[in-house]
């Protein structure tokens, strides 16, 4: 099975240079061949969450 | 029942602490016994990154002397252990695997460090892992990746992976690990050894190079579940120099291990690895006979519905990418090229984040949290596969399969509850097995416990790595 379709190179590229990040160019093949995955579990996580789901409460374990 | 004599002359941390005490072990001989087995074995599976040799017989001379006077500190007087690479040691190396700290030498020890030093134990050396515990096996660092002692072909897990070969060869009685997102618990399972993460904020991550904040969880790994209850004795409690650390009550360990499951309620977690995920069939038929055992010694054992294992996948990916890249970012700006290409082209991802993806991911933890909240009611603890099958080969890196593959460990590091990992059997070709048995927050005793009775219920510890006999 082949990697999901590739977010666009430009794309990817700008965000590597904000990210203040110095690839060469095989390097930046390899983030953009697998930049599909990321996509697609981003698609996953989604955004639509009540305001009352936030993460503070995640620190607040207790026994 | 343990039998030094079956493993190669190498006692449990229990066993020698007994010996210890009525002083038919002396702990230099111990020790002498330990550097012999370095030098012999550890070629060939390169678990240390330093031995410290020197350190040691002085440490041990110093254990015995104060023994001999009636000055016996506890059970860990005496035990010689190994640290990951990541906990920092003052004055002694601390490299994470990494030519990024190929030099670095702490002025302070991490307050697990001090602990376990101030428990008497002796310390033998630096352990091997994956590159500052997330980018291995790695053949591009400064030294070779840790081999696995039952086959040493074979990946021995990671990235606590010189903690579990050291402890399954019998180099060292016990050792620390971390995990992030498996990173005790994969080891413990291909390398047979017994590996205990704890609840989050239970043992504190001052002065261990961080991973990912939030989910980084520091914890002991030894021969068996007591000796693990020994070394978690020693390494929990609050820590104020320790953000996330907890102010609750430590219990006694070792009190709490049990002998039957008489009246423990123990959710099968069976739906991850027999549904969406399904794991080698030798690994499906031992966490089976694990249950079967749990039901044997009076449990009563009910499939738990969890959340997906796809559920956790995405939150657990970018919270961990987003936390690594956040910690290593000036030196990913400045030194990119001396990171190993795993460690690299792993964390990298992170910068197709945005800040929404991040803080979304949180959120998901959060429901995540409550839905394994809302399953695990009604039941002590959890039982599951610890990985999708035994290890696997050391070479090549299987880059897209990392995307593919949803974590079995990574759902306890985003909910933070404690995870006891066991030895459940072996495949055909007598590769270790594992099984994990999860506690509700700050529960980690009972989850201790639990796993202590099956494996005294079994015969899994008497058998050690051939080359280690």
């Amino acid at each position: 099975m082949s990697a999901p379709e590739p977010m666009n190179r430009a794309e990817v590229e700008t965000c590597l240079k904000r990210a203040g990040l110095t690839l060469s160019t095989e390097q930046i093949d390899d983030i953009h061949r697998v930049s599909g995955y990321v996509r697609e579990y981003l698609a996953q996580l989604g955004n639509d969450r009540p305001v009352s789901v936030e993460p503070a409460l995640t620190f607040k374990v207790t026994p | 029942m343990n039998d030094a004599t079956q493993v190669g002359q190498v006692p449990t941390i229990a066993e020698a602490s007994r010996l210890i005490e009525s002083k038919a072990l002396s702990p230099v001989e111990l020790t002498e016994l330990l550097l012999k087995r370095i030098e012999a074995l550890d070629p060939k599976l390169n678990s240390f990154l330093l031995v410290t040799e020197k350190l040691a017989r002085k440490s041990a001379k110093k254990a015995e002397a104060e023994i001999m006077a009636g000055r016996r500190r506890g059970p860990l007087h005496g035990i010689p252990i190994g640290l990951k690479d990541i906990y920092c040691t003052k004055r002694i190396r601390t490299t994470a695997h990494s030519k990024v700290l190929e030099d670095y030498v702490p002025t302070e020890d991490s307050t697990v460090t001090t602990k376990l030093a101030k428990a008497g134990t002796t310390l033998l050396g630096k352990l091997a892992t994956h590159e500052f515990a997330i980018g291995g096996p790695s053949f591009d660092t400064p030294w070779p990746p840790a081999r696995n002692p039952w086959d040493p072909e074979l990946s021995p897990g990671g990235s606590s992976s010189g903690s579990g070969a050291a402890i399954a060869a019998g180099l060292v009685l016990g050792a620390t690990g971390s995990d992030t997102g498996g990173s005790i618990r994969s080891p413990s399972t291909f390398c047979a050894v017994a590996g205990m993460k704890p609840s989050y904020g239970l043992v504190s991550r001052y002065g261990i190079l961080p991973l990912a904040f939030t989910l980084d969880h520091a914890g002991p790994m030894a021969w068996t579940v007591e000796d693990c209850a020994i070394l978690l004795q020693a390494m929990a409690g609050h820590d104020k120099k320790d953000a996330a650390s907890a102010k609750v009550k430590i219990p006694d360990y070792r009190a709490a291990l049990r002998q039957d499951l008489k009246g423990v309620r123990v959710g099968y977690i069976r739906h991850w690895h027999e549904g969406e995920f399904p794991v080698e069939p030798e690994m499906a038929r031992a966490v089976e006979a694990a249950a079967d055992t749990m039901k044997k010694l009076g449990a009563d054992v009910r499939d738990v519905a969890m959340p997906a294992l796809n559920d956790f996948a995405p939150a657990g990916r970018v919270i961990i990418l987003s936390e690594t890249f956040a910690v290593h970012a000036k030196n990913l700006q400045t030194r990119y090229n001396d990171y190993g290409e795993r460690f690299r082209s792993s964390v990298t991802l992170a910068a197709l984040f945005s800040a929404n993806d991040y803080v979304q991911a949180m959120r998901s933890r959060q429901q995540l949290i409550e839905r394994t909240r809302a399953a695990m009611a009604g039941f002590d603890v959890m039982i599951c596969a610890a990985a999708p099958g035994a290890a696997t080969k050391m070479v090549g890196y299987d880059r897209d399969g990392a995307f593919k593959r949803p974590s079995l460990t990574m759902p306890f590091n985003l909910t933070g509850l404690p995870v006891m990992t066991v030895c459940c059997g072996f495949t055909a070709a007598g590769l270790p097995l594992g099984v994990q048995v999860v506690g509700h927050p700050f529960g980690d005793a009972t989850a201790m416990g639990v796993a202590h009775a099956y494996e005294r219920a079994t015969s899994w510890r008497a058998k050690r790595p051939p080359m280690a006999a």
